[in-house]
């Protein structure tokens, strides 16, 4: 499997997303099966950072891929529960 | 730029319509609230809110128009003003999530609404203004959130430690013997009780991947559908099976009148799981509650969702396991009916100083409906039979024993072989025709001093006979056996002072299953028995040759039909010393 570890930004909100996005885009090929984004050094995410996670979590899985996320900090699983992304999203506590 | 000013009522900032102004803003407010005694929890949620509420006001702003967020304070409760001077928009009731979890949009207003306790929004000509409050939180003594901090690990911990005993007491379950409907209905159980869900569904998909097949439920009596049809994606677990995505359902999902879901009444709510192993979905997890509302914590469903996928694999492999196991006793089966079906053939065909004969028979698969025998009578004529029972395998094997008893007990009508076809229909219609199935048959019987022929066919292929100059053919004289309870039979009697060779053979010898022009056809077969006429081949090189012939012109890879032949060869033709393996036997 085709596996990368990423690391999110210290504050993943409106005005660090969509820089992040256009990263993501271009360093990710459509090849990769298995991302894994640490969400550990994440201390602040708003609701645009969670839609930058759910489109790439949409792209890979359109190409057969999955995308997981890693160590969340208790604010941003908070967040990911209280939006119900638990349902959509893989979560590793390792 | 923003810019911060203190006032008796406590912070306003005021700051341009851009996303950086914006986050400087809401660091300012939430600093400030932190001095006001609010806890990292309670500045946190602010921040979230603001961010939220701040970003939407920008998005709808022109740059040139200043914001202002004003914070003030009181020893109960946090107020927050956010203004702009865009055209608004409608603030919703109740603002609530998507309706599809994957959009990527649309969760800003349900987060506001979730982390405060009032919110109003005031949409006017020249100026919008949300309003946001929020009650101080009590704060706790440090050692009481030590404890909690303690309460959550160990609970944490407890759970992780439960799926993993779960799951070895699971694999010990799986190796005793016990099915696996046993054993999904024992864990269906223990799930119920860890997820606190009051049912559950477990499917898998059918064999052939377009059904999802129940295999058990909690509560054991719960009734639901036995299959769901996977083509349908307006079915909720057809939908998680096909979208590999968890399917979530409320009091406010409109079921499909076909899902079983649509059972339980409106007042259901809870997930459909799919199932997977290797990256293959192999079933799905249905649990939830009857009520509108269940909000299970993330801890339970991650341990139901690795109990389900671990169920979901153990109860794949066994059920593979059995298939694996039913296809092996299949196969011994069947080879035990072609070893018995080989011992009702003769070891040797009969041979004479005026009459040489050979034979072969290939079967496809093990076992297969094609029947030959040389019987010498008691009256020193001989009889030829070769008949091929429609179908392959176990059935057409039976009939092809029962038929080869029944000639056998009914030699004494050998040399009147149209009474004798008549005997063996009248005998075995009853059973053929309940069976739906049927024979084809033709019967040669051969004078003891080698000058005649009677002959009579039961819709098989005609027999063809060679002079040295030409080929004739003998037709049926009645319908196959089984197909008419009181059929006539023909009788062909022909005087074979003149005849050479003649050949008996089923159709599977001249069903080619290559394209047009490239089998074996009749006037093929009429060729190659009038060349071994004219040439006086002996019976076994005839029958080799044929052989040789047949195989250049099958694809062995498509071959559908049990090929047989019997070769007859007269004193008239040259005739060598008789030798053994007069018949040979093949299958594919």
């Amino acid at each position: 499997m085709n596996t990368t570890a990423i690391i999110a930004p210290y504050e993943l909100c409106s005005t660090t997303s969509l820089q992040w996005k256009e990263r993501l885009t271009k360093e990710l090929s459509s090849q990769q099966t298995e991302v894994s984004i640490d969400l550990s050094k994440t201390r602040f995410i708003d609701s645009s950072g969670l839609g930058v996670l759910l489109s790439l979590n949409k792209t890979l899985r359109a190409q057969g891929g999955v995308l997981k996320l890693l160590n969340p900090s208790s604010a941003v699983a908070q967040l990911i529960e209280l939006t119900r992304l638990h349902r959509v999203f893989e979560i590793v506590h390792a | 730029m923003s810019y911060a000013s203190q006032s008796t009522e406590g912070l306003h900032v005021d700051f341009p319509a851009t996303l950086e102004s914006c986050r400087e803003s809401v660091h300012a407010i939430t600093e400030w609230l932190g001095n006001q005694g609010l806890s990292a929890d309670e500045c946190r949620d602010w921040e979230l809110v603001l961010t939220e509420a701040a970003t939407n006001a920008v998005s709808y702003s022109n740059a040139e128009t200043p914001l202002r967020i004003e914070a003030s304070s009181t020893s109960t409760s946090i107020e927050i003003r956010i203004s702009d001077h865009s055209i608004g928009f409608d603030w919703p009731e109740q603002p609530a999530l998507p309706e599809d979890d994957e959009s990527e949009h649309g969760r800003g207003l349900f987060i506001i609404h979730s982390l405060t306790d009032n919110v109003s929004y005031l949409r006017g000509r020249t100026e919008n203004v949300l309003c946001l409050q929020r009650s101080r939180r009590v704060v706790k003594a440090p050692a009481e959130d030590l404890n909690a901090t303690l309460d959550l690990m160990t609970a944490e911990v407890s759970s992780c430690y439960e799926t993993l005993a779960n799951i070895f007491r699971l694999s010990a379950e799986a190796a005793r013997d016990m099915t696996p409907e046993a054993l999904a209905a024992n864990w269906l159980e223990e799930l119920r009780h860890i997820s606190g869900a009051e049912f559950l569904t477990l499917r898998l998909l059918t064999q052939d991947g377009s059904q999802l097949e129940v295999i058990a439920t909690a509560p054991a009596t719960a009734y639901t559908a036995p299959f769901i049809d996977l083509s349908s994606t307006s079915i909720i677990e057809s939908r998680a099976v096909i979208s590999h995505q968890d399917q979530w359902f409320d009091g406010c999902t409109v079921f499909d009148h076909a899902d079983p879901l649509s059972y339980r009444g409106s007042a259901v709510s809870g997930v459909a799981h799919p199932l997977e192993t290797g990256g293959e979905v192999i079933g799905v997890l249905t649990l939830g509650v009857n009520s509108p509302q269940w909000e299970p914590k993330a801890r339970e469903i991650n341990v139901v969702r690795s109990l389900g996928d671990f169920l979901g694999t153990l109860l794949h492999s066994i059920r593979r396991r059995d298939e694996a196991n039913h296809s092996r006793l299949i196969k011994r089966e069947l080879q035990i009916a072609a070893d018995i079906q080989r011992s009702l053939l003769p070891a040797e065909l009969p041979q004479s100083t005026t009459l040489q004969c050979a034979g072969h028979l290939t079967t496809v698969g093990e076992v297969g409906g094609d029947f030959l025998d040389g019987i010498t009578l008691a009256d020193g004529g001989r009889l030829f039979v070769i008949a091929d029972v429609m179908g392959k395998g176990v059935p057409a094997a039976l009939f092809a024993t029962a038929f080869r008893s029944l000639l056998h007990s009914h030699l004494d009508l050998a040399a009147q072989p149209d009474q004798l076809m008549q005997c063996m229909n009248t005998a075995l219609f009853a059973e053929l025709d309940r069976a739906d199935m049927f024979i084809t048959v033709q019967l040669a019987y051969i004078s003891a001093d080698g000058l005649t022929l009677r002959s009579c066919g039961a819709g098989h292929g005609p027999m063809l006979f060679a002079n040295g100059h030409e080929v004739a053919e003998i037709s049926a004289d009645g319908p196959p056996l089984g197909v008419m309870h009181d059929a006539d039979y023909g009788l062909h009697e022909i005087g074979l002072k003149n005849i050479t060779h003649l050949l008996m053979h089923t159709d599977g010898l001249s069903d080619s299953t290559l394209p047009d022009g490239y089998g074996l056809s009749r006037d093929m077969l009429h060729h190659w028995l009038r060349a071994t006429s004219v040439e006086g081949v002996d019976a076994w090189s005839c029958r080799d040759s044929l052989l040789h012939m047949h195989s250049l012109h099958q694809d062995k890879a498509r071959a559908h039909d049990d090929a047989t032949f019997v070769v007859l060869v007269r004193e008239g033709a040259l005739l060598p010393k008789p030798q053994k393996r007069t018949l040979t036997h093949a299958h594919r």
